[in-house]
């Protein structure tokens, strides 16, 4: 199954960190026997309201296939630098790069829906979060 | 609000500025006789404005 997940990431970390984080989701999704289909960072994003006290978060969003959630949500569920996270399931297949990341978010007539994991759809996925 | 087209994968959480179409300026959400999206599509939206309120990308009330 095809899955989405994004992830809120404390705002007094650094963008290395985030990486790290990621890096490390990225890593149990493939120990699981599962497949890393994209990983994007939104930035650094004003939220809406305060979460935990905090009004800024690091935006993270992974597209992967796996079976069974249990050991990402046993990782996420007690780490301290995770806000907030949620997994959203696609049974359509995923998109990538996502609305976020395109510079004008309506137009959507370039888009094109992959049914399933393509190497393509992985070569343009982009992580701007790991250089800086 | 009048009628707009929407193609079914537009409605995403992501895509804010669609959703935005379908709040109220206090953030709540219209019904589908004002935003004449049928039935579906109405409830994905839904669906879609409140995971985007979830992960703090739009607010649930605006004071």
């Amino acid at each position: 199954m095809f899955y989405e997940c994004i992830l809120l990431i404390r705002p007094d970390v650094s963008a290395k960190h985030v990486a790290e984080v990621t890096r490390m989701i990225e890593s149990i999704i493939e120990k699981n026997g599962g497949q890393v289909i994209g990983s994007e960072y939104w930035g650094f994003k004003t939220l809406a309201y305060r979460i935990e006290k905090r009004a800024k978060a690091h935006y993270v969003c992974l597209g992967f296939s796996l079976s069974c959630l249990d050991p990402i949500y046993a990782h996420l569920k007690f780490h301290k630098d995770v806000l907030r996270y949620l997994f959203i399931k696609k049974p359509k297949g995923l998109l990538f790069p996502t609305v976020q990341m395109q510079s004008s978010m309506m137009d959507l007539e370039n888009q094109d829906i992959l049914p399933d994991h393509t190497p393509e759809g992985a070569e343009t996925t982009e992580y701007t979060g790991a250089e800086s | 609000m009048s009628r707009f087209n929407v193609e079914d994968t537009d409605i995403d959480y992501k895509n804010i500025k669609l959703l935005k179409r379908c709040l109220t300026e206090n953030g709540k959400i219209i019904p589908a006789r004002l935003t004449r999206l049928n039935c579906c599509q109405q409830r994905r939206m839904a669906m879609a404005i409140k995971r985007a309120r979830f992960l703090a990308l739009i607010p649930y009330t605006v004071s």
